[in-house]
């Protein structure tokens, strides 16, 4: 039987079809890793008891427990909240890329997209456990699916069946091969997708933003710019596959791209230094403009732990709770 | 042209491998172009910057590994394929050096020989190094030597004009001499270091039938040829097979003038020596036919047919062989017309044109001169000096009585000698040119004039017998002869008496050899020469090789004789260190004395020096004629050429060597003629052992056989490469090393 935090593990997630209960597993994974977290005090079931310290506001001291154990253990209550939550989850072509199948579509394959929906499902969870409202949108070039803000029990589900009704398709099986945009398209358009998202918000809202980026940085300022301008906050999860961040490949290989940019046939040793090179000035300047609007960012491996993401989470959460307070 | 471009490989197979290979680098390549994996990719994006940044480095770079992977494939192939580097070099006219090819061929007389089922040997000899010719490169230069005595440079300095050398083999024709290997191969080594040619880029091919006759492998090579083999690669064609040859080793005349005896016929005899050759030797019939003809040439004088019955085994013979004319066939029946025909003698092996495998050496000529009679100068005192005496008093009674005895008629003309008086305190010019011989009886008498005019005479092919004078007077006249005609000879100044009581005497050695001319009474000669005494002499020493003692004393030193000859220009002396005196010797009253002065007369009158010599003349020879032919211009030779002569401290001499055997006669007419012959041991046409030809060849250093089946493998396979070979695998080696970087450098696969 595996251990709580293996279900925080993309090997032991894939291997779940349902996308509801993998989000459990995370979230169970997730929160009985907190006895060891740093993060301790602010997760809901485990702030109920504390050990008291010498400062403490003896207010919150849980006499019962002092009266059965003769020991001194401050009670925490669930705070009412009032933040709202917006997940968006990138269903783009480039989300479609594992390296684990050559075939994206294969089953067991672990593509960016299902590591971002299992965080997103994940998040999503929690929040609604904390009584946030949560709203949740999948888009590409514009918004492919948008639910409503909600903090009722049974959103989640909706939630759920939102990331598991699109699936990110590549060029290909849109059926066209060569490059020509499909008429649906399926690369991003930061600045349309956040225009829209932002529109629907009235709220004050924390936006995660789950995606590999894969659009021009000038787009991810302005939007990002548009972000911080209505006071949003935002915690910016890059998703990447471990391939894309190494490109380890050593054959020679036609290159096809899943967002119609056509094909490429190129000897990856030849390339690899300048490919990576891209590579890490792109994540740089993602990092320099997230920093400029005081974005939380995080490059995610998709084949790493879903737990160091979550966290980061919960603990920006928290940040904006204070704020909001 | 194709045997040219096969000449420049050794493993043509291997270098057409390498050449071949230089495909697969390149099939890599665009196989490898057609067959990649096809792989789904999300960013494609910095994918395709990245590429668009490095694309023109990148295909630099592939097309420097592709260039530097087909480098190593082609160079590795040409590498291991060794001499197709110099060769291809050479092909493409880039390697200026080239080799230096000296072709030494041999065209001696054994050439000549007809080789059953497979045609003549040179014609043989002569394929294999214009197929040498062929194999060489544009940049590769030829000479051509042909190795018969004396040796001849066909080209004679290394040439890149190939069609010069095919020409000058084509012309050759094999000579009549026998080969010289010794003095070629030493010419050969003075040329190559006259040049400085490079060891590595010189190669001797040495062409030859290698019969006996070629090389005399029982004596070591010159010293100075061990250096050779480190100055030049040494190829060396395999010994042909003997054939079997029967030749005429030599015709000797047994006198080179014949006279006619009594009955007016000349009777000419000679020596004709046979021998043959083969790996066997069965009984056979060899038939000769002989003749004799005018010495200009025109039908035979006189003929005779001989056969020789070969015994199994036997290889040498010789017989005597008699030719008759009368006088009036030889056209000297008139007693006041010509006294003297030259006539050339002439030996033929039957047939020797269809069954012979060498024809050349199964004729041979020699000269004879028949003579109606000979004039003897007899230079005594004048007539009115001699004092009466009686009968046989004096020496020339004895002379007269033994070379002109009166018949029953009381003549002393009608014999083949006819004497004439020469006073010899007044022996002139024209007096001895009338005569053959003289008989000088009265040395002490001959002034100044007469020496000098003596000296001259003999000089030119005239003949002085000398007799020393009955007197005990102190003999000054000695001193005369040492000084005017026999330099190397001791005479003392006064006549010797035995020491001891007065009738004793000296004896002859009986054991002494028989003089050459003398050969006709060899079997008698010590019976008629010991009864010979000497009681009174005048000591004479001989002391050079020249000198020849006819009668020596007995007891006496080696040098001490009676009678001695030597030579002097063209002409001989000769000296009787006793008086024709009873008192001095008994010799006139001997049965010796009648025969030693005519066949003395008959023998060397004609062939004093100068007909032996130009009677022995062969093939290869560059003969010095002698002072008669002074203001002789050339001669023709058999075939109608003209070769020039020259004037040399010994006489008139040829430019150039002979090699035509037959008649070679004065120009103009001056009726001077001499004969050349084919170099008898030059025929002898069996096969040496290839183990004695290696033994000979060893000191001079590295060598090669030529492979009969394929000579242009083995003369390709010594083209220079070990200083190319070596440093392209070198190159090949630096080229994986930097290919290995480059690739590792390129694809930045530094971790």
């Amino acid at each position: 039987m595996p251990a709580a935090t293996d279900y925080l593990s993309p090997q032991t997630l894939s291997a779940v079809g349902s996308l509801e209960l993998r989000a459990r597993m995370i979230v169970e994974g997730l929160l009985t890793g907190m006895h060891r977290s740093p993060y301790q005090g602010i997760s809901v079931e485990f702030a109920q008891h504390r050990q008291y310290t010498p400062g403490d506001d003896t207010r919150y001291l849980d006499w019962k427990v002092f009266g059965r154990t003769d020991k001194l253990y401050l009670k925490q209550y669930q705070k009412e909240t009032n933040l709202d939550l917006v997940v968006l989850v990138d269903a783009s072509g480039s989300m479609a890329y594992s390296s684990g199948n050559a075939d994206p579509a294969a089953p067991g394959s672990w593509r960016k997209y299902d590591h971002a929906a299992s965080i997103g499902a994940a998040m999503a969870y929690l929040s609604l456990r904390q009584q946030d409202r949560v709203g949740m949108t999948v888009f590409s070039d514009r918004l492919i699916q948008v639910s409503r803000m909600s903090n009722a029990h049974d959103h989640w589900r909706s939630l759920v069946d939102l990331l598991t009704t699109h699936d990110p398709r590549t060029s290909e099986q849109h059926g066209a091969p060569g490059g020509a945009k499909p008429a649906d398209g399926f690369a991003t358009d930061f600045v349309h997708v956040f225009d829209q998202v932002l529109a629907k918000l009235s709220r004050r809202s924390l936006i995660v933003l789950i995606s590999d980026l894969f659009d021009a940085t000038d787009a991810l300022d302005t939007a990002f710019a548009r972000v911080h301008h209505r006071r949003h906050d935002m915690l910016v999860l890059q998703t990447l596959d471990p391939a894309e961040l190494d490109f380890p490949f050593r054959d020679p290989s036609d290159f096809i791209g899943l967002e119609s940019e056509g094909k490429i046939g190129l000897d990856p040793h030849a390339i690899r230094r300048a490919y990576l090179d891209a590579l890490h000035a792109h994540l740089a300047r993602v990092e320099e403009a997230t920093r400029r609007f005081h974005f939380d960012h995080m490059v995610l491996n998709s084949h790493e732990s879903l737990g160091v993401p979550l966290s980061q989470f919960l603990a920006r959460r928290s940040a904006s709770m204070s704020k909001g307070a | 042209m194709t045997a040219q471009v096969a000449g420049l490989f050794t493993t043509g197979g291997l270098a057409a491998a390498g050449a071949a290979a230089i495909t697969i680098p390149i099939a890599i390549h665009l196989l490898t172009r057609l067959r990649r994996r096809p792989q789904r990719w999300a960013a494609m994006r910095f994918l395709i910057e990245a590429y668009r940044r490095q694309r023109q480095r990148i295909q630099i770079e592939q097309l420097l590994l592709l260039i530097v992977r087909c480098l190593i494939v082609a160079l590795l192939g040409l590498a291991l394929s060794g001499p197709l580097l110099g060769g291809v070099a050479r092909s493409l006219g880039i390697d200026a050096a080239g080799r230096t090819v000296f072709i030494l061929i041999d065209d001696a007389l054994s050439t000549q020989a007809q080789e059953p089922g497979s045609g003549a040997r040179a014609d043989r000899l002569r394929d294999t190094a214009l197929r040498v010719v062929d194999s060489l490169g544009s940049a590769d230069r030829v000479a051509v030597w042909s190795v018969a005595r004396p040796m001849l440079t066909q080209v004679a300095t290394p040439s890149p004009d190939r069609a010069a050398a095919r020409e000058a083999l084509t012309k050759l024709k094999p000579r009549h001499s026998r080969a010289d290997w010794p003095a070629a191969l030493s010419a050969l080594q003075a040329e190559i270091k006259r040049l400085s040619l490079p060891p590595d880029r010189v190669t001797v091919v040495l062409v030859s039938d290698f019969s006996l006759s070629t090389l005399d492998t029982t004596r070591l090579p010159p010293l100075e040829l061990s250096s050779l083999g480190s100055r030049a690669k040494l190829l060396v064609t395999r010994p042909m097979p003997s054939v079997s040859n029967t030749q005429i080793s030599a015709l000797v005349p047994r006198r080179s003038v014949a006279l006619a005896d009594a009955t007016g016929v000349v009777v000419i005899e000679a020596e004709l020596h046979l021998r043959r050759f083969g790996v066997e030797a069965p009984e056979s019939l060899t038939g000769i036919d002989i003749a004799a003809r005018p010495a200009g040439g025109g039908e035979p004088l006189a003929v005779a047919r001989r056969e020789v019955r070969w015994a199994a085994g036997q290889t040498e013979t010789s017989l005597q062989i008699e030719l008759k004319a009368t006088l009036a066939a030889l056209g000297l029946g008139d007693a006041a017309g010509a006294n003297a025909r030259g006539l050339t003698l002439e030996a033929r092996i039957q047939d020797a044109g269809s069954s012979e495998p060498l024809p050349a050496d199964g004729l041979r000529v020699a000269l004879v001169e028949a003579r109606r009679r000979l004039t003897v100068a007899v230079a005594d005192e004048p007539a009115t000096d001699r004092a009466e005496g009686s009968w046989f008093s004096r020496p020339r009674d004895w002379i007269e009585a033994a070379l002109a005895p009166a018949d029953a008629n009381g003549h002393t003309d009608t014999g083949p000698i006819r004497l004439i008086d020469a006073p010899a305190s007044s022996l002139d010019e024209r007096t001895l040119r009338a005569a053959d011989a003289l008989l000088l009886l009265r040395p002490d008498l001959l002034n100044d004039a007469g020496w000098k005019t003596l000296r001259a005479w003999v000089e030119q092919g005239g003949f002085v017998w000398l007799f020393t004078p009955p007197s005990d007077a102190p003999a000054t006249w000695t001193t005369r002869v040492t000084e005017r005609l026999a330099p190397d000879w001791r005479l003392s100044l006064e006549p010797l008496h035995p020491v001891g009581a007065a009738e004793s005497t000296w004896r002859l050695d009986g054991e002494h050899p028989v003089p050459e001319m003398m050969r006709l009474l060899s079997t008698d000669w010590p019976a008629l020469v010991r009864p010979i005494a000497v009681s009174r002499r005048i000591a004479l020493k001989t002391s050079t090789a020249q000198d020849t003692v006819w009668l020596r004393l007995a007891d006496a030193g080696e040098s001490d004789a009676l009678l001695a000859t030597t030579s002097l220009g063209d002409g001989r002396v000769m000296m009787l260190a006793a008086a024709i005196d009873p008192a001095w010797t008994n010799l006139p009253t001997k049965p010796l004395f009648v025969p030693l002065l005519h066949e003395t007369l008959r023998g060397v009158i004609g062939s004093p020096g100068e007909a032996a010599r130009l009677n022995a003349v062969v093939s290869g020879e560059q003969p010095t004629l002698g002072r008669r032919w002074d203001g002789v211009e050339s001669v023709a030779t058999p075939d109608g050429q003209t070769l020039r002569l020259k004037r040399t401290e010994g006489g008139v001499a040829l430019l150039s060597p002979v090699d035509k055997p037959g008649v070679y006669a004065s120009q103009p007419g001056a009726g001077l003629r001499f004969v050349v012959n084919p170099d008898a041991d030059a025929g002898d046409t069996r096969a040496l052992d290839e183990q004695a030809i290696t033994r000979w060849l060893r000191p001079l250093g590295d060598w090669k056989w030529i492979d009969p089946a394929n000579p242009l493998a083995t003369v390709a396979a010594e083209r220079p490469r070990a200083d190319i070979g070596w440093p392209l695998l070198w190159v090949v080696l630096t080229l994986v090393l930097a290919e290995t970087a480059m690739a590792r450098w390129f694809s930045h696969a530094t971790k």
